[in-house]
């Protein structure tokens, strides 16, 4: 009995500590991005950009276009390689700008969806969004 | 040793061999439905006579054994197996939840004493279950009618009657495995229905039965007689004015009385049930208690409840006409299992409600039993541990000295009723050397004596010594740990079962009752020089030349 | 083994009928729409069914299993939670059972070692295993509240927010999903490894068990494999929680396979064990408090039982009765 009492609660201990230092965290977390988005982003590369097009197909794009960036981010941050070549030979370079250099025309392109679908993307907690920069 | 028994050594031997596993033979590849039924000699009781069945009115009387290969059933039994599961399936909703709820996660496959002594696998509660619950899911079910071998359903055949008299008779309804359980299913509830159905067809016992004819004609067990039961007692009485020097008093049938006292019957006929009887009559000479006992109500098991619900509500309904008839204030209630189980489960919702009574009140301490006041009966152990706890027993622990005590905990006092510390405290207060045995063997885990249930049975001994190994282990644990030589109980069948079990698996410890060791510390007054033990045994440094205090 | 394939092929060949009916039969609307509107019916009727059908069926008698101390003497301690003696502590009593697996936890393995000696120890392995499925599945459940609403109630999104804390992974990994996917294996493997559970275990209990892996497995694939665009699905949804009979713009039959599996699950659910889930807030030797002897309990067709009254029994015994000096009624 005892036992069970005292495994039960260390359990709901455990738990509240962690969703407290959790929800701690989250909410520093939220500041600091805050703070970040006062900083001006950094200017594109010299890469030459074909904007009449998007990269891919915009039912891939739908699917995927998180991984994608991801992945670009990964490559430009980690690796250095900065350059993404599409399937027929076009350049682009790796970075949200890139996107946004045509998406942002429409401060709620990435908002409509996301908040539709409640999926909340992480890209807002250091760049800054379409919504503040057109305000 | 009983010739329907293995002998120790060769059991042993069966449990060397298949160590560390509790399964007994190769299972691969096999599913539990092609396993063999087989009745041989120490696995089965011998069938209810023809002569029992018919006076207590029960269908199907005639002679047969399990071993036989046609047993007789009755035409139409098929029918008569399906309504009466509908009926109980729409009567008890515990019955229609455990055959639904069950996901087999086999929580509960290692905690029955009989598949521990077995390794059989249907000995494991889920599997004794699904016995049944094959046969209702392919009866009962709409799904598991359209696809049989998705959901283990099967036809209700000769063949299953068989498997079920024989699994239903290896589980002593001690409610161990629905501990365990995490849905709460109670595989004694199952037994319970099992043997109700099997006895619709005269699928029976006869250690059952003829007890419960017995029961129903003289009041008790054993079928004795009013004026046999009365000499009994009153021989019990020349023992302890010989052992003691003191005449108790004890009245039968006497009206006005305050108290009526109700005892299994094996207390006032076996040995060693015999020794604690003598211990409730000096607590009642010692405490000037006003109370009576009845020939009628002579019985305080019942064996009914191994048979069906209407049989144990027509034995129990005795104890409350019986208290009426006579004018008691309240029952009070002597050391037994089952006994127990249906006084503080069943009792009052069958035979209550019990208004000519009054709230059980202690006469000695003016303690008002809160948790009777509706069933108006009170077990022994309370009513003893509160005259304790008020000081009103002068007793001398010492005279247990002899003693190295250990304490059983009886399957339905405490998973039926819940009673766990006051017979320890009384225990501690009459003797000086006490040890619990391991953790998993006692209070709310303890282990059946592997006979309860009505299989006390001399033809049943090979599965009651491999039913009771279990406890009989746990015991020789505290054995070799601390010397432990005397296991106590408070029931009436343990008291029965458990000197057998012992002599068989731990030679040297003997069985006693609670209120055996109550009755040798009871310093009387007017007592000449105690040296010995209810039993005539000598009492440790009681003897000649020991100083006397 | 026949008990384990059959199952297994059930569900493969039940994952494959969506797969055809959508990319070949272009069955979206029977898939999207009929089916899951029918299966939620059948979910829901089933479970009031048989809920309704046990709670109509009496209990007679009041049967807890006490597992401690029961109310008695002042001064002798009761244990309230495993022998309540009112309807409160007997509710904790299931509370116990329902959140914490209480009875699970006592868990022990029992092994025979020389001598013969039987030695018990603890196994909180089903009692761990049981309870990450069952809890992991809730969470899954509840987080999918995400595709019902507009904007899910605040409690169940902080839910969501802390299952996906672990943020390794683009889109963010969802522990509950992980962790239901290891425990219905674990229980899985249990059912192979143990023999004793291997010969209990029937083919319906190896069904649930694959139906939830591969609708954990498709669920788990569209997030984060073989991408799955969301927003016809969000449209979908949200339609059928407004009970809009709209037809699905086109998805990813990967998502047809998910949802028809979880279409499966709910029609079998009502028909099978997994009521249980039901069945664990009425079992009468949890959920009824031990005081019987305090406060009588009604049984509803306590039937009328001719006994042996005091008289019969003077008349067959008064001479014997009367010898022995015993008072009688009659003389």
């Amino acid at each position: 009995m005892s036992k069970f009492l005292r495994t039960a609660v260390a359990f709901f201990i455990a738990i509240a500590v962690f969703a407290g230092t959790w929800l701690f965290m989250q909410s520093g977390h939220g500041t600091a991005a805050a703070a970040h988005a006062a900083v001006p982003a950094a200017a594109a590369r010299v890469v030459p950009v074909d904007s009449t097009r998007c990269i891919a197909q915009t039912e891939w794009m739908r699917a995927h276009h998180m991984q994608l960036l991801n992945q670009w981010r990964h490559d430009s941050v980690r690796e250095g390689n900065r350059t993404h070549v599409t399937r027929d030979g076009r350049m682009f370079d790796k970075s949200l700008n890139t996107c946004l250099g045509c998406h942002a025309s429409n401060p709620m392109f990435c908002f409509m969806c996301h908040q539709y679908a409640n999926v909340k993307p992480t890209c807002w907690n250091c760049h800054i969004s379409p919504m503040e920069s057109n305000k | 040793m009983s010739k329907y028994a293995l002998k120790p050594d060769e059991l042993k031997k069966e449990f060397e061999q298949k160590k560390p596993r509790i399964l007994k033979g190769d299972l691969a590849g096999k599913e539990w439905w092609d396993l063999p039924v087989e009745f041989r000699d120490g696995n089965w009781c011998f069938p209810g006579k023809p002569e029992v069945l018919e006076e207590i009115g029960l269908p199907n009387p005639r002679k047969w054994a399990a071993t036989d290969e046609d047993w007789k059933l009755p035409a139409g039994w098929e029918n008569t197996i399906r309504d009466g599961m509908k009926s109980r399936l729409k009567r008890f909703r515990s019955f229609k939840l455990f055959m639904d709820t069950c996901v087999r996660c086999g929580a509960c496959a290692d905690k029955c004493h009989f598949f521990l002594g077995t390794g059989d696998p249907k000995n494991m509660p889920v599997l004794r279950a699904e016995l049944i619950r094959s046969v209702y899911r392919n009866d009962f079910t709409l799904l598991s009618k359209l696809l049989k071998s998705f959901s283990g359903s099967r036809t209700l055949t000769p063949e299953v009657i068989k498997e079920w008299h024989m699994y239903f008779n290896q589980c002593t309804e001690c409610r161990r495995c629905s501990v365990f359980c995490p849905m709460g299913i109670d595989t004694a509830e199952i037994t319970m229905m099992a043997r109700e159905l099997l006895n619709l067809i005269g699928v029976n016992n006869n250690w059952i039965l003829a007890p419960v004819a017995n029961c129903n004609r003289t009041g008790n067990h054993l079928g004795i007689e009013p004026h046999t039961f009365e000499q009994n007692i009153m021989s019990l009485v020349d023992d302890i004015e010989e052992l003691t020097g003191v005449t108790v008093n004890p009245t039968f049938n006497r009206k006005g009385a305050e108290i009526l006292f109700i005892t299994p019957s094996g207390d006032v006929f076996g040995d060693p049930g015999v020794y604690t009887m003598m211990g409730y009559l000096l607590l009642f000479h010692h405490i000037g208690l006003d109370y009576t006992i009845s020939t009628y109500a002579s019985e305080g098991g019942n064996f009914g409840m191994f048979t069906s619900n209407e049989m144990m509500k027509k034995l129990n309904a005795k104890m409350y006409h019986e208290a009426k008839r006579l004018g008691v204030k309240w029952i009070l209630g002597g050391e037994c299992g089952h006994m127990w189980r249906v006084v503080h489960q069943y009792m009052e919702t069958m035979n209550g409600p019990a208004d000519f009574l009054e709230e059980p009140v202690s006469p000695i301490t003016g303690t008002k039993f809160t948790n009777a006041k509706s069933t108006r009966m009170v077990h022994i152990a309370e009513f003893t541990a509160d005259l304790i706890k008020h000081g009103k027993l002068r007793l001398d622990p010492k005279r247990n000295d002899h003693l190295r005590t250990t304490f059983h905990d009886s399957c339905n006092i405490a998973r039926g009723m819940g009673m766990f510390d006051e017979p320890r405290y009384v225990l501690n207060k009459v003797c000086n050397v006490f040890h619990e045995m391991p953790e998993n063997t006692i209070r709310e885990q303890t282990f059946c004596c592997g006979s309860g249930s009505g299989l006390n049975a001399e033809e049943f001994m090979d599965m009651r010594m491999r039913g009771g190994f279990p406890r009989a282990n746990a015991v020789s644990y505290v054995r070799e740990k601390h010397k432990v030589d005397s296991l106590v109980t408070i029931c009436a069948i343990d008291r029965a079962s458990l000197p057998t079990l012992m002599r068989y698996w731990n030679p040297g410890v003997n069985v006693y009752g609670l209120h055996e060791l109550v009755g040798n510390a009871l310093v009387m007054e007017g007592e000449k020089k105690r040296t010995e033990d209810l039993r005539e045994d000598p009492m440790a440094g009681f003897g000649e030349g020991a100083d006397d205090e | 083994m026949k008990k384990v394939l059959m199952p297994l092929v059930m569900v493969a060949l039940l994952a494959l009928v969506p797969y055809l009916g959508v990319a070949f039969g272009k069955l979206d609307y029977l898939f999207g729409v009929v089916i899951p509107y029918a299966a939620v019916a059948i979910l829901l009727l089933g479970i009031l069914f048989r809920m309704v059908d046990w709670l109509r069926r009496p209990v007679p008698f009041r049967i807890p299993t006490t597992c401690g101390q029961e109310k008695s003497l002042d001064w002798v301690r009761q244990d309230k939670l495993e022998s309540p003696s009112t309807p409160w502590q007997a509710a904790l009593r299931v509370l116990s059972e329902v959140l914490l697996f209480r009875s699970l936890f006592r868990n022990t393995k029992a092994e025979l070692h020389g001598g013969p000696k039987l030695a018990y120890g603890s196994d909180k392995w089903l009692w761990l295993g049981g309870l990450a499925f069952h809890w992991s599945l809730l969470v899954v459940v509840l987080r999918h509240s995400r595709f019902f609403f507009e904007e899910p109630p605040m409690p169940l999104q902080v839910l969501e927010n802390m299952d996906r804390f672990l943020d390794v992974t683009v889109p963010a990994l969802y522990l509950s999903g992980l962790v239901a996917l290891a425990a219905a294996t674990f229980l899985v493997l249990r059912r192979f490894r143990d023999e004793k559970v291997r010969i209990i275990s029937l083919p319906a209990d190896f069904f649930p068990l694959f139906l939830i892996i591969g609708i954990v497995i498709a669920g788990i694939s569209m997030r984060y494999f073989d991408k799955v665009n969301v927003m016809p699905v969000k449209a979908l949804t949200l339609g059928l929680a407004g009970f809009s009979l709209d037809a699905p713009s086109p998805i990813g039959s990967l998502f047809y396979v998910h949802l028809f599996l979880v279409c499966v699950l709910f029609v079998y659910f009502p028909f099978s064990k997994l009521m249980h889930m039901g069945g664990i807030f009425l079992s009468p030797t949890r959920n009824l408090p031990n005081n019987s002897r305090e406060k009588r309990h009604v049984n509803p067709w306590n039937p009328d039982i001719k006994f042996r009254t005091y008289a019969e029994y003077e008349d067959e015994f008064r001479e014997k009765m009367k010898k022995a000096g015993l008072p009688v009624e009659k003389q």
